[in-house]
């Protein structure tokens, strides 16, 4: 392919390399800062520090019963509610996550959320986690056909299922495990959230909820 | 000394307004307390800095190979590439893929770039309409102001300035406080989220590796636009490029801490491609250069790994006092200093790096480690070679060095000023000079020079101890 | 080993103190002073205004002067140290010959609290420095050049008695900046009135200065505006500490 860009870039470094640039691949490993061998609880524990510093709530719930004590505390009243990877959820709870709703509120099936008078006017989203990173606190979602991303975007609240197992310890876990993921099924986009939507831009005064919800749970489930 | 112009009274002007200093210093304050934070659990803050400027030289200096392997992998993805040489360019690239899909409403999340080629404008005038949906452009682009800061578009604005916008242009009715207001914004943008059919971004890096890029927002305003309409298309420019995935986690460490005083955004997206659902189904990406091949070839190329974080502005005391949207461009403050006369040329805005005290505080602070402050010092060298120094610099600096060479000259000069000012002062002050030394006097006393200089002294009286 | 102090053009010309007192101080500390004779400018101002052939031209004869002596050069400014130290190698890097002694120069350019700390290795308490007054310390930007941070601070807290009040951004720069202050008066005037209203906030008796060019716009401003400061370079403060030393 000729491009007049590249070629004259390509050009320009021939004649002026940069010199003494030092591949960074060696001492990218000295970007860590959370330490790969962390354990198991270490990791949850500092998962749930951070995203509870960034404003995030952190439940940590035994078993099916609990959850669906907990998904009755914060659903109230006649809520609208949408389920993205309902059958992952399905899977690892070994229960239709739908049935754990409390009766009380609307269950919205993914295919109506092809229209956008549904997508907007959601009052929670449930997802499942593609991953979570301990040392920022975040969750990562992957676009599938049952809307995690837009779902989590359009509600007022997004509530989180994760299990321990799902959790990496830093940044550069992520960006492996990232790799790994497009390296086998290439076409998902991802989003990283860290926390619920929040602005300073008016004299930096802090208001949470601006496009994004208010509020994030993340459940995170005992194995 | 310098031949003012546009930009040079428009610092008068701000310096007048002390409301803007007060709402600079607080907030800048406050960014930079966060910053140095949160900094503190990088450890060995240096070490980072080093790694983050090797990832950026890194990619520059195979600029040419990262970008090719970026765009085959992304147009395997299904990601239409567009390259741009100039902001026209870009800006009609955008205006066709929006009339090739009946598009007249696009919602846009905040971009420098798109500031930097005047796309809004530039659609305006093709009946296509722009909608800022970052809060802070929102305020401005009702206001129709420049963002006064690369990261804090609106900090030049108080709460009350906010309601009196809201109220004259979308209507608004509430009380004047940053939490209706802003729930005031969520509810006018959510209609154009769910109407609009092409969403537009900056970039804040793209991965050449795994053709994938990033744009990070707290909002949530960048997920909208890139996965909410159909269409959705990145604007980048063309250095906005590392090699490798695990180059972009430890550079996202970085940007969110260096910017916002955050482990990361809120939100960081990651745009792989099309989807099918839950995404875009068109995506394009237009690559700009815009004089950034110019920059590369030139000694100013270390400009390029700037991530745009707006560390340098926060700390910068000239910024602290005249802000953002008086700089001939988008870019503001030590980073626009030195971007600014590369792109828009030195005769445009030969007086931006002048309007600087080399103090260096943006040079220390910088996350990728550019030497701003020396680039601000050759660019004002550069000025003075195309003799756009003004007449008076132009005469006077080869008088001093004449003076400096010759201590005979010098000293003599030293008992000149002070025989010429000693009847112009009072108790060792002088108040009044006129002309180029009136510009000092007008603002600030100038000691009397001392009696004897301390040269002159020793020689009188040798440099032994006082009591000798 | 021998030492030689780079007065300043402003030290030399508007506070001559403060180099007295430099001189003043090694004698004390039994160390051999001298002053070259026929010293000017190190050449600062013409190349923050950009004009990099009279710099050098400055430079040359700094530089023909100190290459012909020997040991630390000592120098009561920051700026001034740093000029020699880190801009006269970038200053001369196309001209072997004198980026060869430019760079000799660079490693024996030292700012003076640089010197007592890193190279004398000082401890004021030795010296039973001594000082009943509060101060307060401005922080010259070039000492970020010289890599100095707590060092000044650090002397200040040696000296007996000494009450030191911390200065709200004390590392932000005075608005100075050479050319800058007649450029844009307007916005030196705002960077120097902050910088004014924290020494008064601060409530110290004393302004510990490092660079006369501080000195004479932080100064000047709070002469103009009627909200006079009382301060010394930070020699002068550590001269008066150590008091007539007769050992
Ligand atoms: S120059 Fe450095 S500090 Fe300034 S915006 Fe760019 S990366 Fe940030």
């Amino acid at each position: 392919m000729n491009n007049p860009i590249i070629d004259k870039i390509a050009n320009t470094l021939k004649i002026k390399p940069f010199d003494n640039c030092q591949n960074p691949q060696l001492s990218i490993a000295r970007g860590r800062l959370i330490p790969k061998d962390l354990t198991g609880p270490q990791k949850t524990e500092l998962f749930s520090q951070r995203a509870i510093s960034s404003g995030s709530k952190v439940h940590h719930l035994k078993d099916n019963q609990a959850l669906k004590e907990k998904l009755a505390e914060i659903i109230t009243a006649d809520k609208r509610i949408a389920i993205a990877g309902g059958q992952r959820l399905k899977a690892r709870l070994s229960d239709d996550p739908a049935a754990l709703l409390p009766e009380t509120c609307q269950y919205i099936p993914a295919k109506k959320l092809d229209d956008d008078s549904e997508l907007f006017n959601l009052n929670i989203a449930i997802t499942d986690a593609h991953l979570a990173i301990a040392e920022t606190g975040s969750i990562v979602l992957a676009s599938d056909e049952n809307y995690p991303r837009l779902t989590s975007l359009t509600a007022q609240s997004h509530i989180v299922i994760l299990w321990p197992d799902q959790i990496v310890a830093d940044m550069l876990d992520f960006s492996s495990a990232l790799k790994e993921q497009i390296e086998t099924n290439p076409n998902h986009s991802y989003t990283i959230i860290s926390g619920p939507s929040k602005t300073a831009d008016i004299e930096m005064k802090l208001v949470i909820g601006v496009h994004g919800p208010g509020q994030l749970d993340i459940i995170i489930m005992e194995s | 000394m310098l031949k003012t112009d546009k930009f040079y009274h428009s610092t008068v002007s701000s310096c007048d307004d002390d409301s803007l200093s007060l709402k600079l210093f607080s907030a800048l304050d406050r960014q930079c307390q966060k910053r140095e934070d949160i900094c503190q659990e990088l450890g060995d803050i240096e070490h980072f800095r080093e790694l983050a400027k090797a990832i950026r030289n890194n990619a520059l200096s195979k600029l040419d190979s990262c970008l090719s392997q970026f765009t085959a992998k992304a147009q395997e993805n299904g990601v239409n590439i567009h390259w741009a040489q100039t902001s026209q360019q870009a800006c009609k690239i955008t205006a066709k893929i929006a009339q090739d899909n009946n598009v007249t409403e696009i919602v846009k999340s905040k971009s420098m770039i798109t500031e930097e080629i005047g796309l809004n404008q530039f659609l305006k005038d093709q009946a296509i309409e722009v909608i800022e949906t970052d809060l802070g452009e929102f305020i401005i682009q009702l206001a129709d102001h420049k963002p006064s800061h690369i990261v804090l578009p609106a900090i030049h604005l108080s709460t009350d300035d906010v309601t009196k916008i809201f109220q004259d242009k979308i209507g608004y009715d509430g009380p004047p406080d940053p939490e209706s207001l802003t729930k005031a914004a969520r509810k006018y943008l959510r209609d154009k989220f769910k109407s609009a059919k092409m969403g537009i971004s900056g970039v804040n890096f793209a991965v050449a590796e795994q053709g994938l890029w990033t744009i990070c927002t707290n909002e949530g305003n960048g997920r909208y636009v890139s996965n909410k309409p159909d269409i959705y298309l990145g604007i980048m420019g063309m250095e906005r490029i590392v090699e490798d995935i695990d180059h972009l986690s430890v550079l996202l460490k970085m940007l969110g801490r260096f910017a916002t005083g955050q482990r990361i955004t809120q939100y960081t997206n990651l745009t792989h491609g099309p989807c099918a659902k839950d995404g875009p189904s068109q995506v394009h990406l237009i690559i700009l250069d815009n004089g950034r091949s110019d920059i590369l070839a030139s000694k100013y190329r270390d400009i390029l790994r700037c991530i745009r974080c707006g560390a340098c502005l926060n700390v910068c005391p000239v910024f602290r006092n005249i802000g953002g949207h008086i700089f001939p461009g988008c870019y503001s403050g030590p980073m626009g200093s030195v971007l600014l006369p590369l792109l828009l040329g030195m005769e445009k805005a030969k007086n931006v790096p002048k309007a600087c005290t080399l103090c260096g505080k943006c040079t220390e602070v910088c996350p990728v480690k550019i030497p701003l402050d020396e680039m601000i010092l050759e660019l004002r060298n550069d000025a003075s070679q195309a003799k756009m120094g003004g007449i008076i610099e132009k005469l006077s600096m080869p008088i001093g060095a004449k003076v400096m060479q010759s201590p005979f000259l010098f000293s003599t000069a030293q008992k000149l000023m002070r025989l010429g000012l000693k009847p112009l002062s009072k108790s060792g002050w002088v108040k009044w000079l006129p002309s180029i030394p009136g510009r000092w006097t007008k603002v600030k006393d100038l000691p009397l020079p001392a009696k004897h200089s301390y040269q002159s002294e020793i020689k009188r009286k040798g440099s032994g101890p006082k009591d000798e | 080993m021998d030492t030689n102090v780079f007065v300043t053009c402003l030290a030399d010309t508007f506070y001559p103190q403060a180099a007295r007192s430099v001189t003043n101080l090694l004698h004390k500390m039994k160390i051999k002073v001298s002053c070259p004779p026929g010293q000017t400018c190190c050449g600062q101002p013409m190349y923050n205004a950009g004009y990099f052939k009279d710099a050098r031209k400055a430079a040359q004869s700094f530089i023909d002067l100190f290459g012909n002596t020997e040991g630390p050069i000592i120098c009561p400014s920051a700026s001034c140290a740093a000029m020699v130290k880190v801009h006269y190698p970038k200053l001369f890097k196309d001209d072997p010959v004198m980026a060869k002694k430019a760079d000799v120069l660079s490693g024996r350019i030292y700012e003076f609290t640089e010197y007592l700390v890193k190279y004398a290795k000082i401890n004021l308490a030795d010296l039973n420095a001594e000082f009943n007054d509060s101060v307060t310390f401005h922080q010259s930007c070039h000492f970020r050049h010289l890599g100095v941070t707590d060092e000044p601070m650090n002397l200040i807290k040696q000296i007996k008695n000494i009450n030191y009040i911390p200065l709200q951004r004390m590392d932000q720069c005075c608005g100075f900046g050479g050319t800058f202050s007649v450029n844009y008066p307007h916005i030196s005037k705002k960077v120097v009135a902050d910088k004014v209203k924290c020494i008064h906030e601060s409530g110290a008796s004393w302004l510990i200065y490092a660079d006369a060019g501080c000195a004479m716009n932080i100064l000047g401003y709070a002469n103009k505006t009627d909200q006079p400061i009382k301060a010394m370079h930070i020699a002068e403060l550590i001269d008066k500490a150590t008091g007539d030393l007769s050992c």
